[in-house]
Order: C-alpha cells, then sequence, then structure tokens
C-alpha cells in the first residue's frame, strides 16, 4: 500500500470517525478543549500506528480504546491541577469520589446514579448508551477486556444502575442491589 | 432484587434509561469543523511511525507526574535516530526484532548524556528495566525504573512502587523542581523520550521511571507511555 493510499484512508477514516471521537471526548470531560485535546491525541496514535491498524469493522473501538487513554490522561491532569491549586476545596465542597467526569451536565435521576456507581460501570453504559458499542466484542475491543468479560460488565451494570434507581425511587426502602462506593479501579486490564 | 436478564435485554434497558441523558447531542457548528479539517491536515503533515512528535503543542501543566510520550509502536524498529549533541552513548539492551523491511535495530531503551549536564532517556520497548536502572545510575540519575504491561495505564499508577517513598516536600514544592529535573524549555526530541538535568535532583532524592504498554501481540491501541515522579534514593528503592 502506497503512501498516497495510506493518507487517502486515513483521511476517510478521520472524516467519519471524528466527530464520534470527539463527542466521546465532550461526554467524559468537561472542556472543550481537553476533548479536542482528546481528538489529536487520538488520531495521531492512529496515524503513528495506520500500518497496524485492525479490520475495518473495528477501527471504531480501536479508536475508542487510544480515546480513553486520552481522556484518562485528561482527567489525571485535571485532578493534579486540582491539588496543585488547592482550589477544589473551595470551589467544589460537594464533590463526591473526585471524578472529573461528574462535571458532564445529565438529568438529575440519571445523574446521580451514575455519579454513585464505579467509573467501570459507568463506562460501559456510556458506550453502549452513547457511543452505540453494543456488540460484545466491540466493547471488549474499547475497554480492553474479553467480549465475555464485558457482556458481564454491562450484565452488572445495568444491574447496579437499576438498583440506583430504584432507591431513588422508592427511598428507605434500601438499596435493592448493593453497590460499591465509587473507585478508580476497575479499567479493563483483561486482555 | 432484579431479575437476571438476558444480554440483549440489558443493551436494550440501559440504552433507554441513559437516552435523553446524553451530553453531546448536538451537531457540530462550523468553526468544530474547520477545526477538525486543520486537525486531520497537522495529523498527515506528520510523518508515520514511532517516536513522532505530537501533532498537537506540547502544553506544559504544573504536574507533579508529567506523562509525556504519546503512544509508540511496540517492536517495529525502522527509525535512525540522530543524537547529534550526544556525547556519550549508554546503549541499552538491544530490541529483539528488527522489525522487518531491512528496518534498523534500535536498542529496546538507550541513555545519553548529553550537554549542560542533561540525560536523555528513550525507551523503545519494555525490556530490562533493571539494566536501565542500572545504567542512569552511572550516568548520575538515582532512579527506579518499572516496566509494566496494561492495556491502559491502570488506574492506581500514581502510588508509587513498593519501597519508595515519596519525598517529604509539598505538591508545589515538588512541581517546582520537577520542572528544574525536567526542563520545559528544552525540546524533547520524540515522544518516546525524556530529558533530565541529573544535577537538579538533589542528594537523597532520585526519578521514579514509570513505562506501560500493551501485552505484546495485542492489537488494540498499541501504545508505550511514560510517566516519572520524584521518591527519596534509598537502596531499597533505586538501589
Amino acid at each position: 500500500v502506497g503512501a498516497r493510499d495510506s493518507e487517502d484512508g486515513f483521511c476517510e477514516v478521520f472524516d467519519r470517525y471524528a466527530p464520534a471521537i470527539l463527542r466521546y471526548a465532550q461526554r467524559r470531560l468537561d472542556s472543550r478543549e481537553a476533548a479536542q485535546d482528546v481528538v489529536s491525541e487520538t488520531f495521531t496514535a492512529a496515524w503513528r500506528h495506520w500500518d497496524r491498524r485492525p479490520a475495518t469493522e473495528v477501527l471504531l473501538p480501536w479508536l475508542y480504546a487510544i480515546a480513553g487513554n486520552a481522556v484518562r490522561d485528561q482527567w489525571r491532569s485535571a485532578q493534579r491541577q486540582r491539588r496543585l491549586t488547592g482550589r477544589l476545596s473551595a470551589l467544589r465542597p460537594a464533590a463526591s469520589g473526585g471524578d472529573p467526569g461528574e462535571g458532564v451536565v445529565l438529568g438529575r435521576s440519571i445523574s446521580q446514579a451514575l455519579a454513585a456507581l464505579p467509573e467501570a460501570d459507568r463506562e460501559v453504559l456510556r458506550l453502549v448508551a452513547w457511543e452505540g458499542q453494543t456488540d460484545a466484542r466491540m466493547l471488549g475491543l474499547a475497554l480492553g477486556l474479553r467480549p465475555a468479560s464485558a457482556r458481564s460488565r454491562v450484565l452488572r451494570a445495568r444491574r447496579r444502575l437499576r438498583a440506583l434507581l430504584d432507591e431513588a425511587d422508592n427511598p428507605g426502602r434500601g438499596p435493592a442491589a448493593q453497590v460499591p462506593a465509587a473507585s478508580s479501579r476497575g479499567h479493563g486490564t483483561e486482555a | 432484587m432484579f431479575p437476571r436478564v438476558s444480554f440483549s435485554n440489558a443493551v436494550s434497558d440501559i440504552k433507554t434509561l441513559l437516552s435523553d441523558a446524553d451530553p453531546a447531542t448536538a451537531d457540530l457548528d462550523d468553526a468544530t469543523r474547520a477545526w477538525l479539517v486543520d486537525t486531520r491536515q497537522a495529523i498527515t503533515a506528520q510523518r508515520r511511525g514511532p517516536g513522532r512528535r505530537r501533532a498537537r503543542a506540547q502544553v506544559t501543566r504544573p504536574s507533579r507526574r508529567r506523562r509525556f510520550a504519546g503512544p509508540t509502536l511496540i517492536g517495529v524498529a525502522t527509525v535512525a535516530v540522530a543524537a547529534a549533541v550526544a556525547l556519550v552513548l549508554l546503549p541499552g539492551s538491544q530490541a529483539g526484532h528488527g522489525g522487518g523491511q531491512g528496518g534498523v535495530k534500535l536498542a529496546a531503551w538507550s541513555v545519553i548524556k548529553e550537554r549542560h549536564g542533561l540525560v536523555k532517556v528513550t525507551i523503545r520497548e519494555l525490556r530490562d528495566p533493571a539494566g536501565l536502572q542500572k545504567t542512569l545510575r552511572a550516568a548520575g540519575v538515582p532512579a527506579n525504573v518499572r516496566f509494566v504491561h496494561h492495556f491502559f495505564q491502570p488506574p492506581n499508577s500514581v502510588h508509587l512502587p513498593k519501597g519508595c517513598l515519596a519525598p517529604q516536600m509539598s505538591d508545589k514544592a515538588i512541581a517546582t523542581l520537577m520542572a528544574k529535573i525536567e526542563p520545559s524549555n528544552i525540546s524533547v526530541p520524540s515522544a518516546d523520550a525524556v530529558i533530565l538535568r541529573s544535577s537538579a535532583i538533589p542528594h537523597g532524592l532520585g526519578m521514579y521511571l514509570k513505562a506501560w504498554a500493551p501485552k505484546p501481540g495485542t492489537q488494540s491501541a498499541a501504545s508505550l507511555s511514560m510517566e516519572t515522579d520524584l521518591v527519596q534514593a534509598t537502596p531499597q528503592c533505586t538501589g
């Protein structure tokens, strides 16, 4: 494959998927600049590795996986910035869990339920609902999990979300399912 | 307790629950479309291959832990690295594969002492961390080097490795010191490299240098990334 063909192929993929990657980043970050950085970093990495890109049908989850790393970089950067400046406690005394993704504005009850979930559950829910990754294999590629693990995570995340929403609708009944405290652990390493 | 549902029903339920909460449904505006075109052109203007500069400008972050490397292809060594100002070359482990196509076989990592007390560390493959640690020490940089295979950076990676203690300094003081050790005004020649000013490392302190990448052979998002931090230079940590 010649350099010209490679560039044409890359440009085609960029034009097709860059808007999706931008939205992916916007859903997870509350800064327009940070979301644009994610797009830039994701496609720069894809361009570098273009000769080793996966098959066409799994390009999008491959890009989501790269973008996921870039998003987590942005989160960490934001957390460090807050820690260094000491502004977090002054400006957001009610912040919980320290997850920058919570800054994204969602519907009230859904937002509260998502915020109470572990990040691993939140991420799989976002991928299914908003990125349309509804195939276990594609989800696994995007999350760095085996398809079976991705499938389990979807079921678990849905069960926990339902439990939290049920608890919100029926306060005092107690949680219908045990939901552990939000944790930074849980990003897939089970490839 | 909720009844068990099938995978497809769970997917449908999730989509129904979250469909109205999507925070990014608006069409792209003209400015964003123009920005995407510019970004695509900036990326394709770069040559492909490992260790290239990022498309976007490096932004100095007042961070205790700086991650400077973008994704770098593992196991394909087709790039000749020019080290025009290198005075002393301390080669590391030889890479296991040459990348085919007549590519140049590069060391898995290299440590180059440059002018003005600068030490350039380049990592291409996650091999022989102990050797790199020993070589860095010989170059005047006490260090704890960890190479790990992760698809993503593990969320708990901000923790220092076992046996290493953080310096007894405030985050602000650490950030200031790190800015001296990793001068932001010195251009890093490639994305898989870091330049350290060994003379700026106070006695009793050392560098924690961690590099991670997916397991060899995994296809998704092949990348190698690095981060650094300060540690107390102790026999248990930096050797």
